[in-house]
């Protein structure tokens, strides 16, 4: 069985992409940093699909929360919880597994391509070695080697030695998972934990990963994160929106980032601003684009955001009464007692 | 789960798998597979991975190691695929690291008495002309160094990695780079004589000189025959297997080299037709065959030793040898006849075994 998955793995992932990259290398210049960045937007393009339904499978949970929220309240049998989310998913129609199964599929293609990048570059006597059974016998495959591995500052092949691309990974993978959790994080706070978790410790982990291993995967890993936030971008229509209001920095400080100290739940909800909760979720709009989904007492909505989302008729600001005329009461012996007499407005 | 059992819970699997992939930073590190070199003293060998050593055949045990155990100066030599070469005062041995410097080192103790940083990746070995000692790094960098003082005499640049040891022929060294090229030089100040770019893939393989012809494998699965004169292509040989990267050697008229898909050739000289073809295993021929007691013996990277008749290519032995062991430094003929292979890893271990061409009987002559 391991022989029968080596072999599919090897043939239909790592053989493919290996000439793949090879090819493209030899068609641009013989500069494999170009060869990884078309590549990049090649498997993203061919993925995207994928992408795109794993961001609206995590809209599309995170806009639910507040109901599962309340079957979590109403009901205190596990089992009848249970079938009253999966009832509301089914009404919705959402796939709660909707948002893992893109990345099941996208997981392998990453590991696949970590192996690619290490093959190809060569660096050492020993891969190159390794490298000659893995291309098709075509001659312009086979005459691209060796490989340029220089690009930029970076040798592809070897870890960044100025680090800027170990802060770029960081950077960017900061950046990528917090436009994914932003939303999450505002609709549950149970999965704020969590997310503050994932936001500190992923970053770290994939910088970390890009010092020890060749600058070829961080500069794929940035380009694919950079991807990533513009399909959110559009995904989330946040077009005007502040950058603040788009990373949920508004009430950022400097603990938020420790995620041992996120703090009871309850206490982070109150400290929130107070304001008025929506009764229900807001209408789409009509052309289709749907705001994204805030929790009771969040922060209000900037003018600007609201003037892009709603295509009804604005409401028009409170007016106030108009003021009741004021009558000085004249008193049967004719002098004024200087007070004014104010009717109540309803009367 | 609540509070920071939870919280400990959560960022567990993220520190276990920090550790897992900082642990797995050795995959792809180099190894080294510098060929065993006979001396008065003993034998030199980095059948220590990473370590030069100067072994008691006798005794099997080491003499000394490069560097020394306690290692004060934190030398890293990361790999050693540079077969080192003894001066010709045999009282010292030069050789090139993965590190990027070049070693002068004393003989009898393993006292280093000069280093030079080349500045890249040395694989290929290093050749003496005259009163110099030259060798080509991972940047293209062709260097002709002082033996006495490690002094830079003259320098050169390839547009590739040069990972072939360059091959000194009278006044003449011959460098073939993985910039598909095989340069001429002046050895004693470097000029350069010639270039030959006939090859459409990258050359490793060091030029083997024989008569007037040089002769070169290469990545596009060809043998070339340069005239070593004026670097005119002579003949070209069919396409083989895979890649050459093995050094050739030569023996009656015929050459013999093998291909990195486990094929062994024996080429005309004259006009580089196959004379006959075998396949030891699916495993890359990396090492450069040994000639001697008129058996070629070949050697596959998984440790498979083959011993053929070298006219007709009908194998000698009984059955191939295994040695259960990575075998890519290249094979040495000894003055005796035997032949030195060093192993490493595997089941079979790191060790330098000797074999008798004519039987396939082998020995263990120095332990890791």
């Amino acid at each position: 069985m391991g022989v029968l998955i080596g072999f599919v793995w090897n043939q239909v992932l790592i053989n493919p992409f290996t000439n793949l990259t090879v090819a493209l290398a030899r068609a641009l210049f013989g500069s494999y940093g170009l060869a990884i960045i078309v590549f990049t937007l090649l498997l993203r393009l061919v993925t995207l699909p994928l992408t795109i339904r794993q961001i609206q499978s995590s809209k599309k949970m995170s806009a639910l929360q507040p109901r599962i929220q309340e079957i979590q309240k109403k009901y205190s049998d596990p089992k009848r919880r249970s079938e009253e989310t999966m009832k509301l998913y089914k009404e919705e129609g959402v796939n709660p597994a909707g948002c893992v199964v893109p990345l099941l599929i996208q997981f392998p293609v990453l590991i696949a391509l970590y192996e690619v990048i290490r093959i190809t570059l060569g660096s050492t006597p020993e891969s190159l070695i390794d490298l000659s059974h893995r291309l098709y016998p075509w001659p312009f495959v086979q005459h691209a080697i060796p490989l340029t591995s220089h690009f930029l500052w970076m040798d592809l092949g070897a870890p960044d030695p100025t680090f800027l691309m170990p802060l770029l990974v960081v950077a960017s993978t900061w950046l990528s998972q917090r436009l994914t959790m932003t939303q999450q994080m505002q609709t549950n706070p149970q999965a704020a934990q969590t997310n503050q978790i994932m936001l500190l410790f992923m970053p770290l982990l994939f910088g970390w990963l890009s010092i020890k291993y060749p600058s070829g995967l961080a500069l794929y890993w940035v380009l694919s994160n950079v991807i990533t936030a513009v399909v959110n971008y559009f995904i989330f229509d946040w077009h005007g929106t502040p950058v603040t209001e788009i990373l949920g920095l508004r009430d950022f400080s400097l603990s938020s980032l420790n995620p041992f100290s996120v703090g009871d739940p309850k206490r982070r909800q109150a400290r929130r601003r107070p304001g008025p909760r929506p009764a229900t979720e807001p209408a789409p709009a009509a052309d289709g684009t749907t705001a994204p989904s805030r929790s009771a007492g969040s922060r209000a909505e900037t003018a600007a955001a609201q003037a892009k989302r709603s295509t009804r008729k604005p409401k028009a600001p409170p007016v106030a009464p108009p003021a009741t005329p004021v009558r000085a009461r004249r008193t049967p012996g004719g002098s004024d007692n200087g007070a004014a007499d104010t009717r109540s407005s309803d009367g | 789960m609540r509070g920071a059992p939870r919280r400990l819970l959560l960022a567990a699997p993220f520190a276990l798998l920090l550790l897992l992939v900082t642990s797995c930073g050795a995959i792809g590190s180099p190894q080294g597979w510098a060929a065993p070199v006979v001396t008065a003293q003993g034998i030199l060998s980095s059948v220590h991975h990473g370590f030069l050593t100067l072994t008691n055949p006798t005794t099997k045990q080491a003499i000394w190691q490069f560097p020394p155990a306690q290692n004060k100066n934190k030398i890293d030599l990361k790999g050693i695929y540079s077969t080192p070469v003894v001066t010709p005062d045999d009282q010292s041995v030069i050789f090139g690291a993965y590190n990027g410097h070049v070693y002068k080192l004393r003989l009898a103790d393993g006292s280093q008495l000069w280093d030079v940083d080349t500045g890249a990746a040395i694989v290929g070995g290093v050749a003496l002309a005259g009163d110099a000692a030259i060798v080509g790094n991972s940047d293209g960098t062709i260097e002709a160094l002082a033996i006495d003082s490690g002094k830079q005499i003259w320098r050169q640049k390839a547009r590739d990695r040069v990972w072939s040891t360059p091959v000194v022929d009278g006044e003449t060294v011959y460098v073939a780079s993985m910039d598909k090229r095989l340069y001429a030089f002046k050895a004693t100040d470097g000029t350069q004589l010639w270039v030959n770019d006939s090859s459409a893939g990258a050359l490793a393989a060091t030029p083997t000189v024989a008569g007037d012809r040089l002769y070169e494998g290469s990545f596009d699965k060809h043998v070339y025959a340069i005239d070593k004169a004026n670097g005119t292509l002579v003949w070209r040989s069919p396409k083989l297997a895979n890649w050459v990267w093995a050094q050739a050697v030569m023996g009656d008229g015929r050459l013999y080299t093998g291909t990195l898909d486990g094929s062994v050739y024996a080429l005309d000289a004259n006009d580089g037709h196959i004379v006959w073809q075998k396949k030891i295993a699916s495993s890359p021929v990396r090492a450069r065959p040994a000639l001697a007691q008129g058996v070629l013996v070949v050697a596959d990277r998984a440790g498979r030793l083959e011993g053929y008749d070298p006219a007709t290519g009908a194998p000698v032995w009984q059955q191939p040898v295994e040695l259960n062991s990575t075998v890519l430094a290249d094979l040495v003929v000894q003055q005796d006849g035997s032949v030195l292979i060093v192993t490493e890893g595997g089941s079979g271990g790191s060790r330098i075994v000797q074999i008798d061409p004519k039987t396939g009987a082998t020995s263990v002559v120095g332990t890791s």
